[in-house]
């Protein structure tokens, strides 16, 4: 298999087929994680397309590696977003008023409260912890991987992981619907 | 890896198994995926980026040859400045000085005559000069300049360009003093009046050189010059050698035959590749 850097390689001198490989691969978990940061089901499709279009544009760019620089560029985007939103004074899109769910297999009533308490929770994080979060659980990363790429020291990373996992306990550290613990032998924990 | 996350959690004050339960819940953060569709649109909205790349990437490619262009044009005229630069060494220092003293003899005589001498003595200072520059021909040198790995036309079109270039600066130097004695005669046509006949002269002797050898070059244009100053005689009314003439010469019709023999000089200059494939046929390839 041709590697993401080859490909980018390829994007960067106009092989339409090496983007449409590299989108292929990329963009389920490139969607995943901009939705969970912005939690806004048309801004993640705009952020998305924007991204990779960064990605597209950057031709003086020639990554070591790709996935960490890609998702580097998703969150430069979300963080920027986030500031002229703030500054904007504008708010999520509620989430009712969201039709993200449609896609959730699991429909039953108590476990969409569930989940929409855990991105409540998750949304009130504040930005460093939530970027730790997202990308140590949900993309896989290792925290010295999370710390590259943030180019944040691997101390800071821990901080805010725990952090943040502290606030989260406080806010949805309760029994879940479902039950069950993850029996957290998976280093790192992955979701997504 | 994960024992120091408990470690750490447990320092925070996050026992193990509140960090599973807390992992647990954000387990069932979902995030929607993306369908086939969606992935297709937007594919498709990137095609036009990726089209722009190809576009810029063949134009930094066409911009990488011309500077390699680039590069070899400045190597040509750095080599050619090199050539010109020895044939100045070939012509030896008589030939500088006498084409100095022909310069000074005709400014002289223009200003103690007053008659058209500057005019006479200009074309007939280029006609010998190329002739100099050509005496190899006749020296039995030729054939060992077509050895060098110069070609004939770099050298040909060096050599003349030093020579001429040397006519030029010398008479061009001497113009403003002409100007100052020749009652407000308009500079561009003072040097018309020279620069005309100089390059036709020239492109005679070049010519002739190539085609007919180095005597050719030398007494042709010297006949052509005649022919060109009988023709002026007749055609400028009381134009007659030894009586003031600037004003005549510089005034009516004249300016439009000064042109027009300037006009056909370098033409004849610029046809000399031509002329030397068919004399010499080696190296006009230029």
């Amino acid at each position: 298999m041709v590697s993401d850097e080859a490909l980018l390689r390829q994007v960067h001198a106009g092989d339409e087929d090496a983007m449409a490989a590299l989108v292929r691969r990329y963009h389920a978990r490139l969607h995943g994680f901009i939705f969970r940061y912005t939690q806004d089901l048309q801004l993640t499709q705009d952020l998305v397309q924007e991204t990779f279009l960064r990605v597209i544009r950057a031709r003086d760019s020639e990554p070591q590696s790709f996935a960490p620089w890609l998702f580097r560029v998703a969150l430069n985007l979300c963080r920027d977003q986030a500031k002229s939103a703030y500054q904007r004074r504008e708010q999520p899109a509620a989430m009712e008023e969201m039709d993200w769910h449609a896609t959730d297999a699991d429909s039953d009533p108590a476990v969409i409260a569930e989940q929409a308490e855990v991105r409540a929770a998750v949304a009130a994080l504040p930005p460093g912890q939530r970027e730790v979060l997202l990308l140590h659980y949900f993309e896989g990363w290792t925290l010295q991987e999370v710390a590259s790429a943030l180019g944040t020291p691997l101390g800071t990373v821990k901080s805010r992981l725990f952090s943040g996992l502290k606030r989260l306990k406080s806010s949805i550290g309760g029994p879940t619907a479902r039950g069950g613990v993850n029996d957290g032998q998976t280093q790192p924990a992955t979701f997504g | 890896m994960v024992r120091r996350n408990q470690r750490r959690s447990a320092e925070d004050g996050l026992k193990a198994a509140e960090q599973r339960a807390v992992e647990q819940r954000l387990a069932g953060f979902a995030a929607p995926e993306p369908s086939a569709a969606a992935t297709d649109a937007l594919i498709a909205s990137l095609r036009p980026a990726v089209r722009a790349n190809r576009q810029e990437a063949l134009g930094e490619a066409l911009r990488a040859v011309a500077a390699v262009d680039d590069d070899d044009r400045d190597a040509v005229m750095v080599s050619w400045i090199r050539l010109a630069l020895a044939q100045v060494s070939l012509l030896r220092p008589p030939f500088w000085i006498a084409t100095l003293l022909v310069t000074l003899l005709g400014v002289a005589v223009q200003y103690s005559l007053e008659a058209p001498a500057f005019g006479i003595f200009a074309p007939a200072l280029a006609a010998l000069g190329v002739a100099y520059a050509f005496r190899p021909a006749l020296t039995g040198t030729w054939e060992m300049e077509f050895a060098c790995p110069i070609r004939p036309f770099e050298w040909l079109m060096v050599r003349f360009g030093v020579v001429v270039a040397y006519d030029l600066a010398l008479l061009g130097l001497a113009t403003p003093a002409f100007g100052g004695g020749s009652g407000g005669v308009i500079a561009w046509r003072l040097i018309l009046l020279w620069l005309g006949p100089l390059l036709f002269l020239c492109g005679v002797a070049l010519q002739a050189s190539l085609r007919w050898g180095a005597m050719a070059g030398t007494m042709l244009p010297l006949l052509c010059w005649g022919g060109l100053l009988a023709v002026a005689t007749a055609l400028i009314p009381g134009l007659s050698v030894g009586q003031p003439s600037l004003p005549l010469l510089t005034e009516g019709i004249a300016p439009a035959l000064w042109a027009a023999s300037l006009l056909a000089g370098t033409l004849m200059i610029a046809q000399a590749p031509r002329a030397l494939r068919g004399w010499g046929g080696a190296g006009a390839d230029a």
